[in-house]
This record gives structure tokens, C-alpha cells and sequence, in this order.
């Protein structure tokens, strides 16, 4: 479990934040990590949100472990989850 | 409830169980049965240890034996001085229902409280009960789920530990000879942590580890957790090991030590990582300064 870990840096959808996360576990689903770095950089709590990968601009699966989707630069931009309606 | 519902009493005293000195406590072999809080307790003595010991070498072993201070360490775990210990063996409230001297034969399942005090005394020795296998993965994640209001399977829970700004992802771990819960608190630790955080750390872990029935809290600097330093760096690790618990018992085994083990995690990984971040400055923690143990 100890090597299970990722190092990734992750910005808000403004890029006026950026964080630098040691020892995230692998096998941790998208959707959580995306509310641990919402809370981090103190983004509004009434609004789910989301991870894109930066380098394949692609929408991560909130079930999926991260570790299986996220591309070894691992760049994250966290933004909100939503649509117009 | 199975048709064995009677003739509990008798199956304590063919365990070797007999009514201790006050209402509420059986003696058995080299152990006590309590009640603690409506918790099933099993306790054994255990040698005064020194309270940042009792965090390493003790996860992966087999059951939910743990070692634990009788008392909250506070200034010992800071001056390394050693405390009263005990091994406890905690069940779930209700696993069985009661632990009287004359409890009324209606309440108990004679073949559950069989198996579940026959694990308990097995693990004792450190060893799962002998031919005993872990349920194939797919059995135990049903047993996970649970079942729905309507008697349906329930879809399997992610073990995903949310807290605030902090999330950890519990792992079922399923081999042939071991069965277990296990999340980790910090997966790294900071191998240059002054000694005051370090210490901070240590308490933080050493409170969850003593306050919270069925999980072991510890460090680790291997894979499997067995052993462990105890030094600079490492893994700070909840679990719980339901390793040669009986088929009987193991959906309600399953599903408290899923509870217990997110409300444990949730409860200190924010502390936790607070402690670890080097890049703050905590001045609580930083100024303080360790007593040597007194001799």
C-alpha cells in the first residue's frame, strides 16, 4: 500500500489556485479527489465537482480509481459539474 | 436467530467460560469475557509497554485482538514511559446479545456465540483457527452490500473515507489464509518529522487505537504490515482483521468494521496530515519538548 501513491498538481478551472498533492492513493475514486481539492482550495461546497486530465483533456470517471486514468503527468484541472440547462 | 437458541450457557462452560466474581463477566481460559459499553469485550493481560510500541507490530495479525493502554497515555506518550496494557478482543454489540451470568436462553444463538468465542480464542495465540478459508471475493462483497428493505442485493459500498479536505480509499483485503479491512491514515510519513510532530502523531494514533472498538491503528513499513520500525518514515494504517471469523457472523462482522473503520479514519486524517505538513507551522506542537522517561 505504501508505493500505491501518486504526486499530482491540480488547479481550479481559473488556474488562480494550484496545488501540489503528495501520496494520493491510487485506487482512489476520480469523484473523491475532485471533492478533497474542491475543499482544498476552498471552492463552493454547494456544487459537485470534477477532474479533467490536462494533457488529454478528458473527463475523468468519478467511480473510476485515478490511478487508472490519470496520464503520468499528472495534471489535474478541478471544475464545476455542471451544464445549462 | 437459528433453532439453537438455547444452551448458550452450557456451550461458555464446554469453552472453559465460568461466571466471574460480579454479574457480567465470565472467566475463561487465560481470558475474561465483559461487557464493555454493550460491546462484547475478551480481555487478556498484557505486559506495562511503552505507548508508542503498542503501535507497531501490530497490524496483520490475525483477528481482532488488539493491545491497547487501559488508560488514555496523554503525558506518557509524550515522555515514552511505559503504561498498563491489556489485549482486547471487542464485538460488535448485539454479535451476542448478552453477556450475563444467567442470561435469559431466548436471547442467544448457542452455535453463533460457539463460533464467534471458538475464533476468538484461536486467534489468541496469534494464529487464524486451523483449516479455515476466507469466503471467495465476490461472496464477501455481497455480504458487504448487505441486502435492500426488500430483502435485494445492495450495490457493494466504494470504502471511499471522505473528510473534508482529505479523502482515503479502504481496501478489502482477501487472501486464501487472511481477511481484512485496512485503510491507510498517512501513506508516507515524512522521514525527517521533528520528534514533537512525530510524537503528536504517535498520540493522535495511539487515542484512535485505544478509543475505537475492532480497528487497530499502527504504524508500518512493509507492504503487509507486520512488522514495523516504529522509526522515521512509514505508514500510518487503520484495520481491522476479521481473519477466521465465522461464516455465521461475517455479513454483521463486515459491515460494523466498515463503519468503524470510516468513522476511525474520518476522525483523524485531517489531524493527521495537519501534523505531517512540514509547511506549516504549528506552534502547539513545535515548541514543545520531550521528557526523557523516567527510569
Amino acid at each position: 500500500m505504501g508505493t500505491a501513491t501518486l504526486t499530482l498538481t491540480a488547479h481550479d478551472v481559473t488556474e488562480t489556485q494550484e496545488l501540489v498533492l503528495d501520496g494520493v492513493q491510487r485506487d482512489l475514486p476520480a469523484g473523491a479527489l475532485a471533492e478533497t481539492l474542491a475543499r482544498r482550495m476552498a471552492l463552493p461546497d454547494d456544487v459537485p465537482w470534477a477532474l479533467r486530465d490536462n494533457v488529454t483533456s478528458r473527463v475523468l470517471d468519478e467511480k473510476l480509481p485515478i490511478g487508472d486514468q490519470l496520464s503520468p503527468a499528472g495534471s489535474l484541472t478541478v471544475f464545476p459539474r455542471t451544464h445549462l440547462g | 436467530m437459528s433453532g439453537a437458541s438455547s444452551g448458550a450457557p452450557r456451550v461458555l462452560a464446554e469453552l472453559g467460560f465460568s461466571p466471574g466474581p460480579r454479574p457480567g463477566v465470565y472467566r475463561g481460559p487465560g481470558v475474561a469475557l465483559r461487557e464493555d459499553g454493550g460491546w462484547p469485550v475478551l480481555a487478556a493481560p498484557a505486559a506495562a509497554a511503552r505507548p508508542q510500541d503498542l503501535l507497531v507490530g501490530q497490524l496483520g495479525g490475525p483477528g481482532l485482538w488488539k493491545t491497547v493502554p487501559r488508560r488514555s497515555p496523554k503525558g506518557a506518550a509524550r515522555n515514552g514511559a511505559p503504561v498498563a496494557a491489556e489485549r482486547v478482543f471487542q464485538l460488535p454489540p448485539g454479535l451476542l446479545p448478552l453477556v450475563q451470568n444467567e442470561p435469559p436462553a431466548e436471547t442467544w444463538d448457542a452455535d453463533l456465540v460457539r463460533d464467534v468465542l471458538t475464533w476468538a480464542l484461536a486467534t489468541a495465540g496469534g494464529r487464524a483457527p486451523s483449516g479455515w478459508t476466507a469466503p471467495p471475493p465476490a461472496a464477501l462483497w455481497d455480504l458487504l452490500a448487505g441486502r435492500g428493505e426488500d430483502g435485494g442485493p445492495r450495490a457493494a459500498p466504494a470504502l471511499t473515507v471522505s473528510a473534508g479536505p482529505c479523502a482515503r480509499q479502504a481496501s478489502l483485503v482477501r487472501e486464501d489464509a487472511r481477511l481484512a479491512l485496512v485503510c491507510p491514515v498517512v501513506s508516507a510519513i515524512p522521514e525527517g518529522l521533528s520528534p514533537p510532530r512525530r510524537a503528536a502523531l504517535e498520540g493522535l494514533l495511539l487515542d484512535a487505537h485505544r478509543r475505537w472498538p475492532l480497528v487497530r491503528v499502527g504504524l508500518a513499513t512493509d507492504s503487509s504490515g507486520a512488522t514495523g520500525s516504529g522509526g522515521a518514515g512509514g505508514e500510518a494504517r487503520a484495520e481491522v482483521d476479521l481473519t477466521g471469523a465465522p461464516l455465521a457472523a461475517l455479513e454483521r462482522l463486515l459491515a460494523a468494521a466498515a463503519d468503524a473503520l470510516r468513522w476511525v479514519v474520518a476522525w483523524i486524517v485531517r489531524s493527521a496530515e495537519l501534523v505531517i505538513d512540514t509547511a506549516r507551522t504549528l506552534r502547539a506542537v513545535d515548541g514543545l519538548t520531550l521528557q526523557p522517561a523516567r527510569a
